[in-house]
């Protein structure tokens, strides 16, 4: 028994040896590491600025939950079908980039809906749909919160002519905006339920009937 | 093998075992690094200024908003500096939004902050019935500062980044702990 304690006490000394060894020569080796500063971006000849990326942050009032003050701020509703996004542009009047990206300049995409139905107000059978956000080569806009679309989603959308940003009321035709962004925008499921992402979940799936009913009062 | 002898090799096994451990006890203690660096106390500050259309009888509700961030024991400070980029202003912005943070990057480098308040909606730093609360938006703006993202979990109401604002409002103004965990995360603890 004492042998076998014996025998305990110098494979555990041998272990701790070996782990003290290796704590020597690892900082023999090393020393303490150095912070590895980010890898340049690829860059091509047409693009030899380095990348730039704005996010926005916008704060809500809780009021933009409610389907009231979505009827109240939108000139229109309607049902349609997104048919294609468009490629990302600058603010400026050509939609090509700024001399100066890193300025106030900003970027934005536009969705092309196909309406099908009108619930509230006058609108052509076929509109654009403008969003603040999107990527040009290696320069991004991120958006928190603005509303997003896939090609082939049938949408219900609280619709405002203003513009979500100042810098790009100018910029091509007329144009839709979505009031309260993601919060306007409505994914109409094959159930017929009116669906929305990343708001609290009590506020993310309502009846059609129910997000309709808001707007005509029937 | 004789009695004796049989206690004689115990006697080297014991020792051979402690002559071990105590050479191993000195390797760890030598492979401790003594002092990698000393940390000196002081902070950078990243600044930060209004523009003229912030009423001055908001600037110590700014001000108290920064402070916030400053004291939730992280290697990081908000200065108050008037040649700053790093701005609070006003604006006009869309239905539903009271404030608004735009956070400029190049070369993933962050090199201006703007944030706005709403021109569309009322003002109050007393946390007053029927106003959004300056201070209490302006702490939740500051957040974003950090690049910390607005939640909207229902576990998440309570909490300085939780992505909605009502009237009458205050409790922004008070980090929770995982608002301060975030910051100490990003920027390590004091």
């Amino acid at each position: 028994m004492k042998n076998m304690k014996k025998v305990w006490l110098a494979g555990f000394a041998a272990a701790a040896l070996v782990v003290g060894i290796a704590a020597l020569v690892v900082l023999a080796g090393g020393g303490p590491t150095t912070a590895t500063p980010p890898m340049s971006p690829t860059t091509t000849a047409t693009q030899s600025i380095s990348p730039t990326t704005k996010t926005i942050y916008p704060l809500w009032s809780t009021e933009v939950l409610d389907l009231s003050f979505l009827n109240k701020h939108s000139e229109s509703v309607v049902i349609g079908r997104v048919t294609e996004i468009l490629p990302s542009k600058w603010d400026t009047p050509d939609g090509g980039r700024p001399a100066d990206v890193a300025s106030d300049a900003q970027i934005y995409t536009d969705a092309i809906i196909q309406v099908d139905s009108t619930a509230k107000g006058s609108v052509p059978s076929r509109l654009v749909v403008r969003t603040l956000g999107g990527k040009i080569g290696d320069h991004s806009m991120d958006v928190e919160d603005a509303a997003k679309f896939e090609v082939g989603e049938k949408v219900l959308l609280f619709l405002t002519t203003n513009d979500p940003s100042d810098k790009t009321s100018t910029n091509g035709g007329a144009h839709y905006s979505v009031v309260g962004w993601k919060h306007g925008k409505f994914t109409i499921t094959s159930d017929n339920q009116a669906v929305r992402l990343e708001v609290p979940e009590q506020y993310q799936k309502l009846p059609l009937e129910e997000v309709l009913a808001s707007v005509t009062g029937q | 093998m004789s009695h004796s002898e049989e206690i004689m090799n115990r006697r080297k096994i014991g020792r051979g075992a402690g002559a071990l451990l105590l050479l191993a006890l000195f390797c760890v203690i030598a492979s401790a690094p003594v002092s990698a660096y000393s940390y000196g106390a002081d902070k950078w500050g990243v600044p930060y200024y209004w523009s003229g259309s912030i009423p001055a009888s908001w600037y110590n509700s700014i001000n108290s908003a920064a402070a916030a961030w400053n004291n939730a024991g992280s290697k990081f400070a908000f200065t108050k500096r008037s040649t700053t980029l790093d701005i609070i202003g006003k604006a006009s912005l869309p239905a539903g939004q009271i404030a608004q943070t735009l956070i400029s990057a190049q070369s993933y480098r962050i090199y201006k902050v703007l944030t706005n308040f709403s021109y569309n909606v009322s003002w109050s730093t007393t946390g007053q019935s029927g106003y959004y609360d300056v201070q209490n938006a302006a702490t939740h703006e500051f957040g974003h500062w950090l690049k910390l993202n607005d939640l909207y979990g229902s576990s998440d109401t309570e909490k300085t980044m939780y992505g909605y604002i009502s009237t009458g409002e205050t409790k922004k103004r008070t980090l929770h702990s995982d608002d301060i965990a975030g910051i100490k995360y990003i920027y390590g603890t004091a």
